[in-house]
């Protein structure tokens, strides 16, 4: 990672010296997070500012220090813009046409609208169907957020800011885990491998190991594996049960008295208690179904079956295989036979 | 980072060093398998140079590489790489799933296409995006490929520019950079020429990833619903041609298509009934049993008929007192008297079952098998037991007597001819049982039904995929298309359809001026539109034979669907009247009211109707043909209002205008008929006679003023329209109102136009209709405004179908629905054409860099 140098006259040194000016950084280290409602609105919620901001700005501007965290994080952009595209394609013109169209255009507009708002909203809350189990069952947090630090190279010659915060997970890369932030802190009396030794005794390995980390790593490697085997092919299955409960006959009711308009209490309550009930019926009619094939009668439960099989099924294959004990000969990290190259 | 480095750092001071200072002089195998000397061998990445040919090959491989990495994943041992294939692969199945559900909702299989189209649609807009918009335009504008793609030495494909801190430009020759960096502009005297040109493609291509991720949000969503817009029409004429296909299969090869549709339900239902009821009584359920599996498929009206028959040939008209015949009766009687004030006396009235059937027993009913004329004896006798017990409790409580004659009545049913509970009793155990006999006939019988049956789904089927009310039939797809053809044919603009679609008045203004225009063509031009008018309107003819229409000429050599229905249900009819099976009733549901003879030649029963009405073979036959009557007209309507309308402009053929009417009343007469043809609709066809007009109208005997072909009038306006009336005592307006407009040869131009497309003899035979029947209702336009004074009573069905859509209400609907789409078309791909120019004009800017300072030349 040694960047190309393009200016033979930068005599600036790596650092700033002017003190003052420098950014109070939030983490001075790469830091090991709390993975908590709090620390994951805040991450959520700093990701997204900088993707519509700082690393749009910085990518336009075709910046040396742009980095693939950054373009990963920007695809929230298309995300969302995508999400509102939609919505928009299926309802801006609807009122524009003649009077007898414009009702019926609604109703599948606002379903479009509902379905693609369902989707984003079940794909990212059945994330946690996955991995709370499997926390809960290997007491591998799959999903352990740290901040990183990163040094930057100076944009110009007056360029003293040249640190930046990434939010990245422990476990974001199977090749490359951050073990090391895993190690306890022995200056502040924590066991060097005290989360190691957690792992390992909720994987049945026992207590008392010599080596925790070593024992346990290849587990949770093939854990982490699997849980994110889970939890991508299964959210999106639950986004399609977004999309089809979104889908059904009983929401068109809440349309005709929908109402965002809170200060307007009366209009806004009948709204909220419209939805309340079309969310009941709906979910309902998704699950009963209605009609007289047997599609039409069980491809809510079967969709939904699917989802729950999926994120069940993940959570057995992560839990459960994983248990054995597996001791790596050191024989097994290099393999003689197989060619090691770079690239 | 660091603190990595550190921790590796300190743990290497244990490891023991090679110590081996001096200069190697034997080297072998074993020492060179060591560590110490272990080298990284060449890297055995490559770029991806794939072309649209080998695109195929590369799906299999990716496809393969995806098996692999979900087998790895679920094993646990997969790597980064191969996690993100999943997650791709996990999103194309969310998106299945979505598709495979909203598939299950929809009916019409237009719809469910579309679901999958959608899918399809958005994957391949996601695809295509960054290769039209970001990939294509900087290889033309840079000369760099910036969604480049590697495999890497373990066989990953990747994207060479995505992560821009690694990026192995050692894949790219050395040659090849500096080549990039001629199309680049970069000075050729510069210090580290390769490494400022490597710089200057990274921030191309970080520019490029920026503003892709930037326009996919939009563009896909949008790129999408163009695709699926584009999409709809060739979809539905594939489908269309496919669904037609099917459809005249279906009649071609009829005898097999019966044979194939043939289930045997009934017979092998009928078998299980058998086989568990075999020599039991025939009781009120088995009967609702077989009466329900053969009429399953039938409407009550039907099930009524052959319930009429299958009672008479299962009862012998005999029933069986037993004690089950007891206990029902004494369930009815109970039921009968419960809240009347005999309830509480019914114990001493009515006997208890035992002593019940003892009494029986003695005055010889129990036990037996009674014909039906005997019911009224038994009711009597059993009547007399309750009597004997009323006198006996009467004898005892003097003071609280029970009137005998009240009873009685209170035991009749209150409802007329109905029976009450002695006889419900009686009649809930028939004697008649399923005797061997009574099974052949249930057999031969189910393969009737069946064979029927069959019949019924493959006429059916023909006629849902012909006619049916769904977007994909092969009459609204014709439909659709001729409406379609004629906006390009009467030259009407986007910006027309704009301003009038609101109003119909608009409109039919539009229409009338446009086909005023057709109407003073010269010959030749009229002619081409006429023959290209009449030959999207043939069309018809692919789709179902004219001889089904009741404008085509009635022909048997073409096995028409209606010669079929006929053929195919009588020839099963013979077999529901033989010597062991007869179904009178059920005939009569099936084929209307109807007799048989003896065809002398053959010697073979024929049924012949009397009246045909609400039958079966009237209901599929007229489901098919009214639809085609309603299309059919609505086209014909067009044609003659078009051919109207060049009538008048040449003067030709329009005797009504030339007869001894004044001046002012020809003017009302042909502005009658002209918004007559335009607007008078099927709908309120009853009320649209309505015609202002003066009272006292100029009598000059002038004739219709031209200019220039365009019909100029003279006194029709003058009079302020609210004080024009509607006359409705002159029948003799309408009457040549209706001549006018139906009652003429059609113009000479219109004939030549049409000849040959079997369109011409349809014109003719729907203004015969219209003159003969329409105009001859009893309350057609106006009450008794009989063309030719003999009355007709026509169903308002005939009068709906015969008038066809009004000009204006065909166009109306037409411009809205074009409207909605271009509208829809228009702002999207507006946006998208906005998106495009600046997604690919912001590429322009990208990659500017200050060049630096030469290399002092020294």
């Amino acid at each position: 990672m040694i960047p190309a140098v393009n200016s033979l006259n930068n005599t600036i040194p790596f650092s700033a010296g002017d003190n003052a000016n420098e950014k109070k950084l939030a983490y001075t280290k790469d830091t090991l997070l709390k993975n908590n409602l709090m620390t994951r609105t805040r991450i959520g919620f700093d990701k997204l500012t900088n993707a519509f901001t700082v690393y749009t700005a910085k990518g336009l501007k075709g910046s040396k220090n742009a980095n693939f965290y950054e373009f990963l994080t920007m695809g929230t952009v298309p995300y969302i813009v995508g999400s509102g595209m939609l919505m928009a394609v299926f309802n801006t013109v609807n009122t524009k046409y003649a009077a007898d169209s414009v009702k019926s255009a609604c109703r599948l507009g606002r379903k479009m609208a509902l379905g693609v708002l369902f989707y984003g909203l079940m794909k990212s809350i059945s994330k946690p169907f996955v991995t709370t189990p499997v926390k809960w069952f290997t007491g591998v947090d799959t999903q352990l957020p740290y901040a990183k630090v990163n040094y930057e190279l100076p944009e110009d010659i007056n360029d003293t800011d040249i640190t930046s915060i990434e939010y990245h997970k422990v476990f974001e890369s199977v090749e490359f885990p951050r073990w090391d932030l895993l190690y306890g802190d022995e200056t502040k009396g924590e066991k060097r491998n005290f989360r190691y030794d957690k792992i390992a005794k909720k994987l049945g390995l026992g207590t008392n190991l010599n080596d925790s980390d070593q024992e346990v790593k290849p587990l949770v490697k093939e854990i982490v594996v699997k849980t994110s085997t889970a939890t991508n092919i299964s959210q999106y299955l639950w986004a399609a049960c977004g999309v089809a409960f979104a889908f059904q006959k009983p929401w068109e009711k809440f349309f005709n008295v929908m109402s965002f308009k809170f200060w307007k209490p009366e209009a806004f309550a009948k709204s909220a208690i419209q939805f309340g009930r079309s969310f009941v019926e709906s979910a309902k009619s998704f699950y009963f179904g209605n009609g007289s094939s047997f599609m039409n009668r069980h491809g809510g439960k079967l969709l939904l079956g699917t989802a729950i099989a999926a994120s069940a099924l993940g959570v057995i294959n992560a839990s459960t295989s994983a248990n054995k004990p597996s001791k790596l000969d050191s024989a097994d990290v290099i393999e003689k036979d197989r060619k090691y190259v770079v690239n | 980072m660091t603190s990595l480095i550190n921790n590796y750092i300190n743990t290497r001071t244990n490891i023991p060093q090679n110590t081996n200072t001096g200069k190697m002089v034997n080297t072998n195998v074993e020492e060179l398998d060591t560590r110490n000397y272990l080298k990284p061998l060449k890297g055995r990445g490559r770029l991806v140079r794939g072309n649209i040919f080998d695109a195929p090959a590369r799906m299999v491989r990716d496809a393969a590489y995806n098996v692999k990495s979900l087998k790895h994943a679920i094993k646990g041992n997969a790597n980064d790489h191969e996690l993100g294939k999943i997650n791709d692969m996990g999103m194309f199945l969310g998106g299945l799933g979505i598709a495979s559900y909203l598939f299950t909702k929809k009916q019409a299989p237009m719809e469910k296409a579309m679901e999958f189209i959608g899918l399809g649609s958005f994957f391949a807009a996601m695809a295509i995006w960054p290769k039209l918009a970001i990939q294509l335009p900087a290889q033309l504008i840079h000369g760099i490929n910036v969604q480049q793609e590697y495999i890497d030495s373990f066989g990953r494909k990747k994207k060479f520019h995505l992560d821009p801190q690694f990026k192995p430009w050692d894949l790219y020759p050395e040659q090849k950079i500096y080549k990039y960096a001629d199309r680049l502009g970069v000075p050729k005297d510069i210090p580290n020429r390769k490494a400022f040109t490597q710089e200057k493609i990274n921030k191309i291509a970080t520019q490029s990833n920026t503003m892709w991720m930037l326009s996919a949000g939009f563009a896909t969503a949008i790129l999408s619903g163009l695709i699926c817009n584009k999409l709809e029409k060739p979809v539905q004429n594939g489908l269309n041609a496919i669904n037609n296909y099917r459809a005249d299969q279906l009649l071609e090869n009829f005898p097999d298509s019966v044979t194939d549709a043939n289930t045997n339900y009934v017979k092998n239902s009928m078998q299980k009934i058998i086989e568990t009821n075999k020599g039991h009584s025939i009781d009120d359920k088995l009967f609702t049993e077989i009466l329900n599996l053969l009429a399953n498929d039938f409407g009550p009206v039907t099930k009524t008929g052959i319930e009429k028959d299958l009672r008479k040939i299962l009862y012998n008209n005999k029933f069986a007192v037993n004690s089950i015949t007891v206990e029902n009766m004494l369930t009815e009687l109970n039921k009968q008297l419960k809240g009347t004030r005999y309830q509480p006396l019914k114990d001493i009235i009515i006997p208890d079952k035992d002593s019940f059937i003892a009494k029986l027993t003695e005055k010889n009913i129990f036990g037996k098998e009674h014909d039906k004329n005997d019911i009224r004896k038994i009711s009597r006798n059993i009547l007399a037991i309750f009597k004997e017990n009323i006198l006996e409790y009467n004898k005892t409580h003097p003071e609280d007597k029970i009137d005998w004659t009240d009873f009685v009545n209170k035991l009749n049913n209150k409802e007329i001819n109905k029976a009450g509970p002695i006889v419900k009793g009686i009649t809930s155990t028939p004697a008649s049982k399923l005797t061997p006999e009574v099974q052949t006939t249930l057999k031969e019988m189910a393969t009737v039904f069946d064979d029927l049956n069959a019949v019924k789904n493959v006429l059916g089927k023909y006629a849902y995929l012909k006619v049916a009310a769904a977007p994909e039939t092969s009459l609204a797809n014709y439909w659709n298309n001729t409406a379609d053809s004629l906006i390009k044919l009467f030259n009407i603009t986007p910006d027309e359809i704009k301003k009038t679609r609101y109003d119909s008045d608009l409109v039919y203004k539009l229409i009338r001026e446009k086909m005023t225009e057709v109407a003073n063509m010269n010959q030749e031009d009229y002619t081409k539109f006429m023959s290209t008018l009449g030959k999207k309107v043939a069309k018809i003819n692919d789709i179902l034979k004219s001889s089904d229409s009741d404008f085509g000429i009635k022909e048997t050599k073409h096995a028409g669907f209606m010669n079929i229905v006929d053929s195919s249900i009588d020839r099963i009819l013979p077999r529901l009247e033989t010597d062991t099976l007869k179904m009178p009733n059920f005939i009569r549901r099936l084929i209307g009211v109807y007799y048989t003879e003896i065809n002398p030649e053959t010697k073979q029963k024929v049924f012949k109707t009397i009246y045909t009405g609400g039958s079966y073979k009237d209901v599929i036959k007229r489901a098919v043909s009214d639809r085609m009557l309603g299309v059919e007209s609505s086209f014909m309507r067009l044609i003659n209002a078009i051919d109207l309308m060049r009538r008048v402009a040449t003067d030709q053929n329009v005797t009504q205008l030339h007869n001894g009417y004044g001046a002012e009343t020809k003017e009302e007469l042909l502005e009658a008929a002209i918004r007559s043809v335009f607007n008078d609709h099927n709908a309120d066809f009853a009320t649209k006679g309505y015609t202002k007009r003066n009272p006292n109208p100029e009598q000059g005997n002038g004739n219709i003023v031209r200019k220039a072909g365009k019909i100029v009038y003279q006194f029709l306006h003058k009079m302020p329209e609210e004080e024009k009336v509607d006359i409705p005592m002159d029948a003799g307006f309408f009457q040549e109102k209706i001549k006018l407009i139906f009652g003429n040869q059609p113009h000479e131009d219109t004939k030549n136009a049409l000849t040959g497309l079997n369109i011409l003899e349809k014109l003719e035979a729907y203004k015969t209709h219209v003159i003969e029947d329409l105009a001859n209702d009893f309350y057609f336009a106006k009450p008794n405004h009989s063309i030719s004074g003999n009355k007709k009573f026509l169903s308002s069905r005939y009068k709906f179908n015969i008038c066809g859509i009004s000009i204006t209400e065909m166009f109306y609907n037409l411009f809205n629905q074009k409207y909605n789409t271009n509208k829809w078309f228009k702002v999207f791909g507006g946006f998208a054409a906005a998106l495009t120019t600046v997604t690919v004009g912001s590429q322009f800017f990208f990659g500017r860099m200050k060049n630096p300072e030469k290399a002092q030349k020294g």
